[in-house]
């Protein structure tokens, strides 16, 4: 049995988590300054790739990467580089279709944050830059964690937006969730209940963690 | 010496405020919600005043005029929290060595030791916040503030969240700590025993402006008089 489609859903998965515990929390974090009407406008735009379809995700991201497209032919221009249809086009897909549940957590930890310690870090002369790294994330560390492994689950089950950019390259852009779908449209039903179950499994051990980290914090 | 005069418009009145101090320990009394902590929160820059003028010694931490809006950090205010907002993540030694970052390796170490010597912390360094009584929780966020070397210190209610018995005790010790202290003292209080107990002058702060300034002793006189009327009345009543 090839663990190419594996090993390839795991990189993906591990790289778009990291993208996106970074790109979450700095979204999280500015936003909650911003004035109320800009933070209704922006929060409804970066919780929209979680409602819609993930092949309408797949298609916007085709209309600005795509080889003919603006940020597209310009890679392919100056770099002779395509963006759509390598292993590591799916980051993009996986990328934009998680980030609002990154975001989210993020967001619901921070309003959970007691701004008091920031205020008295301040006053005691810290950066701000401390206060984020060395106070506030650690205080909201639960949460944010718990956003993390969420990012990372969805990110391994995603399917609709990738198949559109990556396509399905056995050995190059083959995912699990695309080899399952293309197991079965050639009727190779023994290999795809392989790969349904290890897919079960890598979503209940995520799950599982997602329960443990969520449990009450002892005092 | 600390100057303020702010205005800001608050949702349910307008904080007028106009005091100044000069190397003692002013109190703001006033009851909950009259703006005394939106006045301290001013002067440390948390907050920002609509217009006015706020000077610390010879350096000027807002002037709506001049344009002028120092960061909390540049502004050199000791702010003793309420809660004492001490970080529940570090170690008691850890809040203390935050407090003096802007020291390196073995002078932050023993100002730290030092610290932690003076303020009777001597076997909790590795404790957590949450496992210190309230007292503890006061020494140790004091130690932190001491030992960034504020120019000025505000202490908001510090005895609020403490039970009676442990405030008189804790009145005793920080007014011993004050002694030591050579720059300006604000500290906001509803309770006129702990301003007659720990402050030299007084400002009344009533929905959101602040009175004329009162010295102690006339305060005290001005207490005790409303106490011995009381007092009269009371008899008067028992006859």
């Amino acid at each position: 049995m090839d663990l190419y489609p594996l090993y390839n859903s795991l990189r993906i998965a591990a790289i778009a988590s990291v993208l996106v515990f970074f790109l979450g929390i700095l979204a999280a974090y500015y936003i909650a300054k911003c004035p109320r009407i800009i933070k209704g406008i922006l929060d409804v735009i970066f919780t929209l790739p979680l409602v819609l379809p993930p092949t309408v995700v797949g298609y916007l991201l085709l209309l600005v990467l795509g080889p003919h497209r603006i940020i597209g032919s310009f890679f392919y221009e100056h770099f002779q580089l395509r963006l759509t249809m390598q292993w590591w086009s799916a980051i993009f897909a996986v990328l934009v279709v998680v980030f609002p549940l990154m975001y989210r957590t993020a967001r619901g930890a921070f309003e959970s944050f007691d701004e008091n310690l920031s205020h008295a870090g301040q006053t005691l002369g810290l950066s701000n830059t401390y206060i984020f790294w060395r106070i506030r994330m650690p205080y909201c560390r639960q949460g944010i964690i718990a956003g993390v492994v969420l990012s990372f689950a969805r990110a391994l089950g995603e399917y609709g937006a990738t198949s559109m950019i990556a396509g399905y390259t056995p050995g190059k852009t083959a995912t699990v969730s695309t080899a399952v779908y293309q197991l079965w449209r050639t009727g190779n039903d023994a290999l795809a209940t392989k790969w349904v179950l290890i897919n079960i499994a890598i979503s209940a051990v995520v799950l599982l963690a997602i329960n443990l980290l969520e449990r009450p914090r002892r005092a | 010496m600390l100057y303020v005069d702010i205005e800001k418009v608050l949702q349910n009145f307008t904080l007028k405020i106009r005091i100044k101090t000069d190397g003692v320990i002013t109190s703001l009394l006033g009851s909950s919600g009259a703006g005394k902590s939106m006045t301290l929160k001013c002067i440390a820059g948390i907050e920002r005043p609509d217009r006015g003028r706020i000077v610390l010694d010879d350096r000027v931490l807002y002037d709506s005029e001049k344009k002028i809006n120092l960061k909390i950090q540049e502004r050199g205010v000791g702010y003793l929290f309420q809660d004492y907002a001490l970080f529940p993540n570090m170690t008691v030694l850890g809040n203390i060595k935050a407090g003096l970052h802007r020291f390196k390796g073995a002078d932050r170490t023993d100002r730290a030791r030092a610290l932690i010597e003076s303020f009777h912390l001597k076997g909790l360094e590795h404790s957590r916040p949450a496992t210190l009584s309230g007292g503890e929780k006061q020494r140790v966020a004091l130690a932190r503030i001491f030992g960034s070397e504020p120019q000025a210190l505000l202490l908001d209610e510090p005895f609020s969240s403490l039970d009676t018995f442990l405030k008189w005790e804790l009145m005793d010790e920080l007014r011993e700590r004050l002694l030591g202290y050579t720059g300006d003292v604000i500290m906001v209080s509803h309770d006129a025993d702990e301003v007659i107990e720990l402050c030299d002058t007084v400002y009344r702060i009533e929905d959101g402006a602040s009175g004329d300034m009162i010295t102690i002793d006339t305060f005290r006189q001005y207490a005790e008089r409303t106490r011995s009327e009381r007092r009269e009345r009371r008899e008067q009543k028992a006859e």
